[in-house]
């Protein structure tokens, strides 16, 4: 069928096309995944706010539709460009929304985190926003490139993984800070009794953390074995982040830092992080 | 054909009442037995909890005395007068379906919402349902409520929050801890409160409980009671260290649980969550604890408004519930009773 809307798309005049489709495939995919996202969100916070909410396959079944569209998306650019397709801001962006998605499809089946998907929703729909910025969003490329490296794509495609499981930890960090103040303070609302216990948020936001670190290491290992060497500060900003998690979890473990101190952290360093998303292409 | 509701409950009989006419489980067979004799009654469930007594009734026709019949009947196997004191209430049609929707949702109970009556109710159309007391008119009017029952408990807030100290204890551990079963609970100072509070936990599957009284042979007497251990009270500091919960209800006049107490017990537990429940008066633990991060303390008063506001929350969805019922029994009931002789 995307051979197809491709096919189509690319076989009509092109007035007709843009009378009829005035985005490109990629960017109808782009504005569908987004709407999806959204659209979870939107139906979850009405159910929690209205106490219809309870656990249902129909949210995760939009969340995983938008996901296949998102792929859709991905494929249709990497397929233009003969490689992954992180190569300019935008695309990285996308990436790492989707990495955040598979992270959360992974975990919050697992650990049944309920309103992980909601709370993800918001982060995932603002990175693909910003991804459709004009200027962010490039154009394909009309034709795809010579040579590819697996091993720079490995490293950047890890890289962006890593940076998704911190972004889901992130989080899990400010549902953790949100469960806890019902908690210290004595508060109940709608959220309060669909949040997921504090204990396993911790748990979740830890494990995410060390996927994260384990990621970007392995992706800053990799890159010693391109053929074209990484670019200094590209590499010299993986290990910073690399590094102020790994101090992060090493607070945790020796100082004992509370899990409260660690949530806020987790949620500033990801803003940090996100930051030097620009850094981030091939 | 015709549905009856014949019954007393909780608000119209008291309980000296109530227990008299009870019926226990080996006599529900032959009641339900007795009950279909009676003139022009085709079908019958007999629901008898501790808090009502009522007769679900298909009639062949819409005899006007069989209520009369029916109470000379339950009179006779009660030894109860039952025609006197206006105990008994009766509702037809769409009132009785409505009457048994709302029982089975939990909105008819004593504690607002409460989950236990859908059991109860489920179970005794089964007796029924087994001893070929029901048919096609009172199958479907039960099997109807068990869905309305399910889908107001899911679609509204009738159930959420928790209404008494125990259940608020649960809840909010639960919203720490998730799971029960890898939990230890300590309680300190043996009376009553800390007894039922420590209850609910272990009703909930709590792993462990350690008890700590100044009086020791309270102790021992109260562990042997929950199944748990006895531990004198100048090790309760030790022994915290791998507790998730702590119940407090001393009769100190002073804090036995102080903020310096509970920084130590911190430093040692790893940063694992901790919650305090303290229900003494004057309170055991210094309020400031709840300063600490990793630790989560609520007072008689926390645990008390909190069940206050589900108790509130709950009553507030009252409106919602009935109106949904009605439209369920109109969708659901329309051409098995008559849904709209009794508007």
């Amino acid at each position: 069928m995307l051979y197809y809307l491709i096919f189509a798309a690319r076989s009509v005049n092109s007035q007709t096309y843009h009378l009829f489709m005035p985005l490109t495939i990629d960017q109808l995919l782009l504005l569908v995944s987004t709407l999806l996202f959204a659209g979870n969100f939107g139906l979850v916070l009405w159910m929690v706010k209205t106490n219809r909410y309870r656990d249902s396959r129909v949210g995760l079944l939009v969340v995983s539709f938008g996901f296949v569209v998102q792929m859709a998306l991905l494929w249709v650019r990497g397929e233009a460009h003969g490689r992954c397709p992180i190569t300019n801001s935008g695309e990285v962006l996308v990436f790492l929304a989707w990495a955040m998605i598979i992270w959360y499809l992974l975990f919050g089946s697992s650990y049944r985190l309920s309103l992980l998907g909601m709370c993800t929703m918001p982060l995932v729909v603002l990175l693909q926003v910003l991804a459709m910025l004009p200027g962010v969003y490039q154009t394909l490329p009309s034709e795809p490139v010579k040579q590819v490296s697996a091993v720079v794509e490995l490293h950047a495609a890890t890289a962006i993984m890593a940076y998704g499981a911190f972004g889901l930890a992130a989080v899990a960090a400010g549902m953790f800070l949100l469960q806890n103040r019902h908690l210290k303070l004595h508060q109940t609302s709608p959220t309060f009794f669909v949040l997921p216990p504090i204990t396993k948020l911790f748990t979740t936001l830890m494990r995410l953390l060390i996927i994260g670190v384990l990621l970007l290491a392995v992706s800053l290992g990799v890159s010693y074995l391109a053929p074209t060497p990484v670019p200094g500060d590209k590499l010299a900003i993986g290990y910073a982040v690399l590094i102020l998690y790994v101090l992060l979890l090493g607070c945790r473990k020796v100082l004992g830092i509370s899990q409260s101190a660690m949530a806020w952290i987790v949620m500033g360093l990801f803003v940090l992080a996100a930051g030097s998303i620009g850094f981030m292409t091939v | 054909m015709s549905f009856l509701c014949l019954g007393i409950n909780h608000r119209t009989a008291h309980v000296d009442l109530r227990e008299r006419l009870a019926f226990a489980e080996k006599d529900v067979e032959l009641a339900l037995q007795q009950f279909r004799d009676v003139d022009s009654v085709n079908e019958v469930v007999l629901v008898s909890t501790c808090n009502r007594v009522e007769l679900y009734v298909g009639l062949e026709n819409p005899n006007e005395g069989v209520e009369k019949a029916l109470l000379d009947r339950m009179s006779i196997m009660r030894d109860v007068d039952c025609h006197h004191g206006g105990h008994f209430y009766s509702m037809r049609n769409a009132d009785a379906a409505k009457h048994l929707f709302e029982v089975v949702a939990g909105l008819d109970s004593m504690v607002l919402g409460e989950t236990e009556i859908f059991g109860q109710v489920k179970e005794s159309y089964r007796r029924a349902l087994e001893g070929g007391s029901t048919g096609r008119q009172l199958n479907k009017i039960f099997q109807a409520s068990f869905s309305v029952g399910k889908r107001l408990r899911s679609r509204t807030g009738i159930q959420r929050g928790a209404t008494s100290i125990g259940s608020v204890a649960v809840e909010l551990a639960e919203r720490i801890f998730g799971d029960l079963k890898k939990s230890g609970v300590m309680i300190l100072g043996a009376g009553e409160m800390s007894r039922v509070t420590a209850k609910s936990l272990v009703s909930r599957g709590a792993k462990s409980v350690v008890v700590s009284n100044r009086s020791y042979d309270r102790a021992v007497e109260l562990a042997e009671e929950m199944h748990g251990e006895a531990i004198r009270f100048d090790d309760w500091q030790k022994r915290a260290v791998d507790m998730d919960v702590i119940v407090s209800s001393t009769s100190a006049p002073h804090h036995v649980v102080t903020k310096a107490d509970m920084i130590e017990i911190r430093k040692k537990r790893h940063g694992r969550p901790l919650f305090l429940i303290d229900i003494a008066v004057p309170r055991d633990i210094d309020p400031d604890v709840n300063d600490l991060d990793e630790i989560y303390l609520y007072d008689i008063d926390a645990l008390e408004s909190l069940a206050a506001e589900a108790r509130f929350a709950r009553e507030a969805q009252i409106a919602e519930c009935r109106v949904l019922i009605e439209k369920e029994l109109r969708q659901r009931l329309n051409g098995v009773i008559d849904v709209g002789n009794d508007e």
